[in-house]
């Protein structure tokens, strides 16, 4: 989305990022703001016509409600603590698992990505537990860990675990073979070499893996409340759902979309400041 | 080692008599897959002296500098730096390759980068850091030291590379086509910059190139090798007097004279010639 918007935002696209390069930062800083006004317009205009389609009666107000009643719901759920407390317990389901799964896959991927034979024969174990989605287990999960915040997180954790290991373990094998018979002729120990060469070649993979896990973890912990009953968002939509209370199922479900647009929002800084050196971001 | 002891009459022709030498390569071969790529290697670098190795693209100059260093298996034959045995890579050994935008980390800055190497070193962190800004300052960096990589030049980033290798201070440094990147004017002064640090330093160079005019307008002696499978064709003492100049030293007759006999050497008769 923002490469799109980008493109149309500077038509005259090869001057201008020719000039962009000379130019420093102040350019590059208007370069974003652009979009980001652009985006928040299409919102609204998106928000205004689906109004429009149910004031006239396009859409049946039985299973569309109107945008506006939708946000004044939502408006008067962020003055209730529940509605937080849902919140909460979706970020940190998501997030936690996040966490979790992060800190188990980068070790390892280094290590599977370092040792070819080790890889090798973990691959197959791998390959078939991979592609089984983490709702899938969710049943399994519901019986040995029950349906409190631990079920979720040891779902969304699986689900991180899977993107950020086999991003990790490509990352470990981009190592520049040039860079690394440096570091060994002059004497830099194989375990130094892990943490000053591997580990930062591997960043802009792992931190990739990072941002698609964190989008993924936050669907699974939605999922995971939804049809599992652990408390959050989900749950509330499901509560709603069960009451036929359509405005409630649509207010909660806005406020998980837009728990997915600020994961992303931020995430975005904290990459670039990680990746600062990487030849995609150099500003030089 | 016996051999430096006898007087100058025994030592052979090449060799500087009452040197120690350094770098000592006896029988060096080496293949991939059945193909010879290194044919019997023999060559001796002595304690300061500056060797430039020559040979035409291709002919696994790269490969013979990767087994100097330790860094590939070969199949038989010696290699001594300082007397011990190469078997992995060695502790005493410097080392600057051609593609210093690889061979330095973009995620550090320049003085990081040249004292990292030091770090793994007997010595405290804050010799280490007297090390590296004496090395920076000596390649005209020092006041670049925050930067990155990647924010200097071509030729200002070779010449981290070659600080970081001044800073491990090795009993010998292997370039392998340092100059082959950078433009014509930057190797001019790139030469001239390693030319002054090894007369300041004392230090002993094994310098690969495929460029004749800068093997000889640099070294003592010249390795001419020959194309694939690779073996030493000639081994020639260069008697221009230092300090050599990139105009005097390369406008006198001598110079021509060297340059049409490594030409030779090396099989261009016709370039030789025109």
């Amino acid at each position: 989305m923002t490469a799109e918007t980008t493109g149309r935002a500077l038509p005259a696209s090869p001057p201008a990022e020719a000039g962009a390069r000379g130019g420093g930062t102040a350019r590059k800083t208007r370069r974003r703001t652009l979009p980001w006004w652009r985006q928040i317009l299409s919102v609204t205009v998106t928000l205004l016509v689906i109004q429009l389609l149910g004031v006239t009666g396009v859409l049946s107000r039985s299973s569309f409600p109107l945008v506006s009643s939708v946000l004044a719901r939502l408006g008067r759920m962020t003055a209730d603590g529940a509605f937080w407390s849902s919140v909460g317990s979706s970020v940190t389901q998501a997030l936690l698992g996040l966490a979790i799964g992060t800190a188990v896959a980068v070790p390892l991927g280094i290590l599977l990505g370092r040792l070819p034979l080790a890889e090798q024969a973990l691959r197959p174990v791998i390959e078939f537990l991979r592609p089984i989605p983490s709702v899938a287990l969710l049943p399994l999960v519901i019986l040995t860990a029950g349906i409190g915040l631990g079920g979720a997180v040891i779902l969304t954790a699986l689900s991180s675990l899977w993107l950020v290991l086999v991003l990790t373990i490509r990352g470990a094998r981009a190592v520049d073979p040039v860079a690394e018979q440096t570091l060994i002729s002059f004497g830099v120990p194989r375990s130094a070499r892990v943490h000053r060469l591997v580990l930062p070649s591997a960043l802009p993979f792992i931190v990739t893996g990072v941002r698609v896990a964190a989008s993924v973890s936050l669907i699974v912990a939605i999922t995971a409340e939804l049809l599992g009953g652990m408390p959050g968002l989900g749950k509330d939509v499901q509560v709603s759902l069960q009451s036929s209370d359509n405005v409630g199922v649509y207010a909660s479900t806005f406020a998980a979309g837009v728990l997915g647009l600020l994961v992303n929002l931020l995430i975005k800084p904290a990459e670039d400041r990680l990746l600062s050196w990487h030849a995609s971001r150099r500003s030089v | 080692m016996a051999e430096t002891a006898p007087p100058p009459a025994v030592a052979p022709a090449a060799a500087p008599a009452g040197r120690t030498p350094i770098l000592e390569v006896d029988g060096l071969r080496k293949g991939y897959g059945g193909d010879p790529v290194l044919d019997g290697i023999s060559l001796q670098v002595f304690e300061g002296e500056f060797v430039s190795v020559v040979g035409p693209s291709g002919c696994g100059k790269t490969t013979m500098l990767r087994c100097l260093a330790g860094l590939l298996p070969f199949e038989s034959g010696t290699v001594r730096i300082d007397g011990a045995a190469v078997t992995g890579p060695p502790a005493t050994l410097g080392i600057v390759f051609q593609d210093y935008s690889r061979s330095l980390l973009p995620w550090l800055s320049v003085r990081d980068n040249v004292r990292l190497p030091l770090r793994y070193q007997a010595i405290s962190k804050k010799q280490a850091a007297a090390q590296a800004d004496e090395a920076l300052e000596s390649v005209g960096l020092a006041a670049d030291g925050h930067k990155r990589p990647w924010q200097l030049s071509g030729g200002m980033q070779q010449r981290v590379a070659i600080a970081r290798a001044l800073a491990y201070r090795p009993r010998l440094l292997l370039m392998d086509e340092p100059f082959a990147s950078v433009d014509a004017q930057t190797r001019v002064e790139l030469e001239d910059l390693m030319l002054r640090l090894w007369s300041e330093r004392a230090m002993t160079i094994a310098f690969v190139t495929h460029d004749i005019d800068e093997a000889i307008y640099l070294g003592d002696r010249i390795v001419a090798l020959t194309r694939r499978p690779t073996g030493i064709r000639e081994t020639m003492t260069v008697d221009l007097p230092r300090p050599r100049d990139q105009i005097a030293t390369k406008a006198t007759e001598r110079f021509a004279e060297l340059r049409a006999s490594v030409f030779t050497a090396l099989g261009h008769h016709e370039e030789a010639a025109g």
